[in-house]
């Protein structure tokens, strides 16, 4: 019985909760001290009804009646507001628990490294933060109501027990039997209901694949294939949620056929202890209301613990995100970077994985400060790798990387980042302003030292025809823009920070030719103030910089001049074969 | 609900229509039944408690316990009809919905982010599971109970029904007061829970730049920000609720304490029992109970309505391009495409004028220009994701408005310029245009590319992950490029995404295409030099104009356009 109580998840779950307590105290304090306040008072309805019918209607006394129904009435009245002193300091505890959980999910997300996020899909982080975090909340939202109702079933039992030793006897019988229903039918609906969320998370996956790719989808005609997979993943919802369907309907009347079973014993018995005159009528009629109030405290106990083994899943789930450790965090006592360092780096011995895939292997690299350097390679071959490694958004296997003479490990995080600036291919823009979206991670740029920025990204011009120029909300739910101009807005936030070193990773992709041209001629100013690796297979671009490392095998196969390289290796000359070919 | 989404959601699903039915008459059945238990109590104190028979009590006890199995099966089999009407009406929904939005055009999908369309699929569905799943049954039954309660009260004693329904009117205001605050704060609790979500769903799939430029704390306040605003809303919608409750309490206590006062007079006077005194209790509890129910299910009603709203917007959307025409033009060696004057307009501006051209099969045609010179418009008017404003498209002779979508689908193929996995293994997605026809082995031994997947611990059996994450962009695109070619379709539009392709890779794909196919026409939007002078002809655009359709050496020599476009690409050599 009740196995979920003494599973290790249990335990986890509730030092979890217990937290979430401890941060709403007061509240929590008030809405359980009313729910005490409330069980008192529905004590005591049905022992002033038995005043009523006793003293009152069957002693004939008016006077009785009156006091005991403005008695009756005054705890009324008291029980209705202590019902909704309740409910809004428990909303008041949950909301702000689940509220509270959302920002620590958001908070520790962004300590996580790319490895991690590289495994665990958006949905699945979505999932914890919204849904898991509801079903937490819920656990207590429910718990000050679940505790008085238990509380009252204990009083319950106390006074029925007081007014009659063989009835108090029969009805104390059901509590047992309806809370060993509801364990029996909680831990059979928690594999039961697992498996609708599991295919409700599903289809969720499915439907954002097939949305995603509407383009390739409608491009190969195959909207009959793809409603055929989300058909599939809808039905088994259907078919899990049957099941978990014919169980509640199996369980959820027996919880209200049990007091009725217990009312009709109470009829029984109390009618034959009435009329051989062990019971007062009044204490009759009493004690058939106290049955009638049975009724919710037992229905909301075993809706409490059914709801008990989601919210302790749902609560390891989210505790399973916040103890992953992040692995790559600041050192304990970090370095600084020299002042007068002018960008050099060095990689020494630097080996690298994903997962089983080896990238680098022993890879070493060695860039003067200053230069402008283009790693070219193979499509595979670890390039973009490379940029990743430099602001240790990837942890090396082993080996060092150094700028300026100093290890990166030992650097403090946002130092490091803030002096290593990239450009992403994918360029990422966030809901916000173009101006906040170039300005990103900086306090105190200036408009003027953004706008500088665009200039040379060639993204003031289209940003200052921007309907609100660069106040203009873009990104995902802002103004669209074209995939050219979001790696332009993207390049200006690379340059933005005036890092020691700039990588550019395939920026420029999706930016025609003659406007790339532009920035070129425009970052050729700034470039020669830093440090800065194009990672590229263009050639006009690769002929800008001063030297070419090309990568191979996961190691540098060759450094030097571009027409050097050409002359001197076979394999870096047929990536460009093609162009050497044609009629130029 | 109050206007017609509660009818029209109904008729959406016709196959529920006899299960509701049937299943409301078992509901029916089951408060019908429900009802008797007090009335047996009534009876068993009047004439059994107190004419001290205990014969009488035990057999009205005995008919009691009949009604309470009946009862119990009857109410089970309640349930499971409704939750099984239910289940079926979400799932038709969902697939309906999937269905339709599938078959609308791209057009749409243009305007409409992604993002919102799923939770279309998903967070509104779940609020149309959950009215569903417990929402539905609670309603009906609290509906039917109160119903019933009314009715029985009455049978009792008319006089003592009317004085405790009293206070109702006073509670019919105070109903109304709340439903105007829980509406209001409904939507912006609705609004807010958006806005946290959207702004997760961005702090999550863009963690990798904000890492890279170190902006947690900024992004950190940003969420918080909207997440207290969304806290704010839960306890406006908490206290609405807190003020209502304790009101609904009031009127019940109100109302019993009405009834015993002038009960206690009447059983004195001799004109209602005790017995009956007890049954109004139990059917004034069988009235308020329900109420109380009911208010805990209005938000679930209200979302579940609102859902529908979304629901119907979307299935109100009218796929135009799968409706019309439906010729499937005979496939000869003459003029493959042909643009006779097109205009083209998205909305307002018109980005294509009076462009026409013509390509013949098999030529290799490269699309150059400026950005925003009508490149892509060209492309997705030879996709027929758009038919053309003036002017006419025309396929192997035949107007692009008369032929059938299905045949534009089974004949050209389109690698966009983000190029877009399906999760599972490489296989798979090379596959896709025909999983039961391709022999992808065969195939990619005859164009020489097998090798290319040795790379792959598993060979062709690497799964690629969520949209292809486990692969470099270069790799996706080499694969989503293949896919197409393995389509073999007769025109195969490709938007070049410029770089990440090392030009190897890229070659190898487009010699298997020139042996593989030489019967096919490809179109590509061009970004790199090499592509451009590997083309047979190049359509030169600017500002939505057609100003060139000729091979590089001619363009070359006689076109300015080209020749500044040509000079940007190559200046340094």
């Amino acid at each position: 019985m009740f196995k979920v109580f003494k599973t290790p998840e249990f335990k986890k779950a509730i030092s979890f909760f217990i937290e979430g307590i401890k941060e709403n105290k007061k509240s929590f304090f008030i809405s359980n001290a009313s729910a005490l306040l409330w069980c008192f008072l529905v004590i005591l309805q049905p022992y002033l009804i038995k005043r009523i019918i006793d003293d009152g209607i069957v002693a004939n006394n008016e006077r009785s009646v009156i006091v005991f129904i403005s008695f009756m009435v005054l705890a009324g009245y008291t029980r209705a507001m202590s019902i909704g002193i309740r409910r809004y300091f428990s909303m008041d505890v949950s909301y702000n628990v689940e509220a509270g959980i959302r920002n620590r999910i958001f908070t520790h997300m962004q300590k996580l490294a790319f490895n991690y996020h590289d495994q665990v899909p958006t949905g699945d982080l979505m999932a914890r933060a919204s849904s898991d975090a509801s079903q937490v909340r819920l656990a207590f939202a429910i718990a000050p109501l679940a505790s008085a109702n238990i509380f009252l079933l204990l009083i319950l039992s106390g006074t029925l027990l007081s007014l009659s030793l063989p009835l108090g006897s029969i009805v104390l019988l059901s509590i047992p039997m309806v809370l060993w229903l509801a364990s029996n039918f909680s831990s059979k609906a928690m594999g039961v209901s697992l498996k609708v969320k599991e295919a409700e998370a599903k289809m969720t996956t499915e439907v954002e694949e097939q949305l995603g790719g509407i383009r390739v989808v409608k491009a190969f005609g195959n909207e009959e294939h793809a409603s055929n997979k989300v058909e599939n993943a809808v039905q088994n919802i259907y078919d899990s949620s049957l099941d978990y369907l014919k169980l509640r309907t199996r369980f959820v009347p027996l919880f209200e056929l049990i007091p009725m079973v217990i009312t009709l014993a109470v009829l029984l018995l109390g009618g034959y202890l009435t009329i051989n005159e062990y019971l007062s009528l009044g204490e009759f009629i009493a004690f058939t209301q106290y049955v009638f109030l049975l009724i919710w405290p037992l229905r909301i106990t075993a809706w409490f613990l059914s709801e008990i083994p989601s919210s302790v899943a749902a609560g390891n789930r989210i505790l399973e995100l916040l103890n992953e450790i992040p692995t790559i965090t600041d050192d304990e006592t970090p370095n600084e970077l020299p002042v007068d360092g002018n960008g050099s780096l060095k990689f020494s011995d630097v080996s690298f994985k994903y997962g089983n895939e080896k990238i680098f292997d022993n890879l070493n690299l060695e860039i003067k400060g200053k230069k402008t350097v283009a790693i070219v390679g193979s499509t595979g071959s670890g390039k973009s790798t490379l940029a990743y490694l430099l602001p240790r958004l990837y942890e090396i296997e082993s080996g060092s990387i150094e700028i300026d003479g100093v290890n990166i490990t030992n650097l403090r995080l946002s130092d490091l980042r803030s002096n290593v600036s990239l450009a992403f291919e994918e360029s990422f823009l966030f809901s916000n302003t173009a101006r906040e979206n170039i300005s990103l991670g900086l306090e105190d740029a200036s408009q003027e030292e953004v706008e500088d920025a665009a200039l040379i990204a060639r993204a003031h011009e289209f940003i200052s025809q921007l309907p609100e120029s660069y106040e203009t909300k873009v990104g995902e739910r802002g103004y669209g823009l074209s995939g050219g101009q979001r790696q332009r807005v993207a390049l200006a936030r690379a340059i933005l920070r005036k890092p020691r070193v700039l990588i550019l990773d395939d920026a420029l992709s999706a930016v025609d030719a003659s406007t790339e041209e532009e920035i070129r001629n425009e970052l050729n100013q700034v470039m020669s103030n830093m440090t800065t690796l194009i990672i590229t297979n263009r050639v006009p671009t690769i002929e800008l910089c001063d030297e070419v490392v090309f990568l191979e095998n996961g190691k540098v196969k060759a450094q030097g001049k571009h027409h050097d390289l050409m002359e001197s290796v076979d394999t870096y000359k047929s990536l460009f074969l093609e162009n050497q070919t044609s009629e130029i | 609900m109050r206007d017609n989404t509660f009818a029209r959601s109904f008729k959406l699903v016709p196959e529920v229509y006899r299960p509701f039915f049937f299943a409301s008459l078992i509901a029916l059945l089951g408060t019908g039944i429900r009802m008797i238990g007090p009335q047996l109590i009534s009876r068993g104190i009047d004439n059994g408690v107190m004419k001290f028979d205990y014969q009488y009590l035990l057999q009205q006890c005995l008919i009691y316990f009949f009604t309470l199995v009946a009862l119990y099966f009857v109410t089970s089999k309640a349930l499971l009809s409704i939750g099984l009407v239910g289940e079926s009406y979400v799932k038709r929904i969902r697939e309906k919905l999937f269905r339709h939005m599938s078959s609308l055009d791209i057009n749409y999908f243009e305007k409409n982010k992604t993002g919102v369309l799923v939770a279309r699929m998903t967070s509104d569905m779940q609020s149309l599971n959950e009215f569903a799943r417990e929402g539905a049954s609670s309603i009906l039954t609290s509906l039917l109970t109160i119903f019933g309660a009314t009715i029985a009260v009455f049978l009792v004693d008319v006089q003592l029904s009317l004085l405790s329904f009293l206070i109702l009117p006073l509670l019919g205001i105070a109903t109304r007061i709340f439903r105007n605050h829980a509406d209001k704060t409904y939507w912006s609790v609705r609004e807010w829970i958006g806005q946290v979500l959207s702004s997760l769903q961005e702090g999550i799939s863009g963690v990798r730049i904000i890492q890279a430029y170190s902006d947690e704390t900024k992004q950190l306040k940003r969420f918080k920000e909207v997440n207290n605003e969304h806290l704010k809303a839960n306890m406006q919608s908490a206290k609405n609720i807190a003020i209502y409750f304790p009101f609904l309490e009031i009127t019940r206590v109100t109302s019993i304490a009405v009834v015993i006062w002038f009960g206690a007079a009447r059983i004195k006077s001799g004109s209602l029992t005790v017995g009956e005194l007890v049954a109004l209790l139990f059917y004034l509890n069988y009235f308020f109970d329900p109420l109380i129910q009911l208010s805990f299910n209005y938000d679930i009603l209200r979302s579940a309505g609102s859902s529908m709203k979304k629901v119907f917007s979307i299935l109100d959307e009218e796929p135009m391009l799968s409706k019309t025409g439906d010729l499937s033009p005979e496939i000869d060696s003459g003029r493959v495409i042909e643009f006779k004057n097109v205009d083209f307009s998205y909305g307002r501006e018109t980005v294509l004028h009076d462009v026409s051209f013509s390509i013949n099969r098999g030529e290799k045609i490269a699309i150059v220009g400026e950005t925003g010179a009508g490149k892509s418009t060209i492309a997705k008017l030879i996709l027929r994701f758009y038919l053309p404003t003036k002017g006419d498209v025309q396929f192997y002779e035949e107007s692009s408005k008369d032929i059938s979508q299905k045949w534009a689908r089974k004949n050209i193929a389109y690698v966009p310029q983000e190029s877009f996995l399906f999760r599972g293994s490489i296989r798979e997605n090379l596959v896709y245009s025909n999983p039961d026809k391709i022999n992808l082995q065969s195939e990619l031994e005859n164009i020489g590319l097998i090798d290319w997947f040795e790379r792959y611990e598993n060979g062709l059996d690497q799964d690629v992950g969520e949209r292809g994450a486990n692969v470099s962009a270069g790799e996706r695109q080499f694969i989503a490029l293949l896919r197409a070619v393995l389509a073999k379709r007769q025109i195969i539009v490709f938007d070049e995404a410029t770089a990440n392709l090392d030009i190897e890779s890229e070659s190898s794909i487009l010699d298997a295409t020139d042996t593989l196919l030489a019967y096919q026409t490809s179109i590509v939007i061009a970004h790199r030099l090499e592509t451009i002078l590997n083309a047979e002809k190049i359509l030169v655009m600017s500002e939505g104009k057609l100003v060139g359709f000729d091979n590089h050496k001619n363009l070359l020599s006689n076109n300015k356009i080209y020749q500044q476009l040509f000079s940007a690409w190559n200046l340094v050599n």
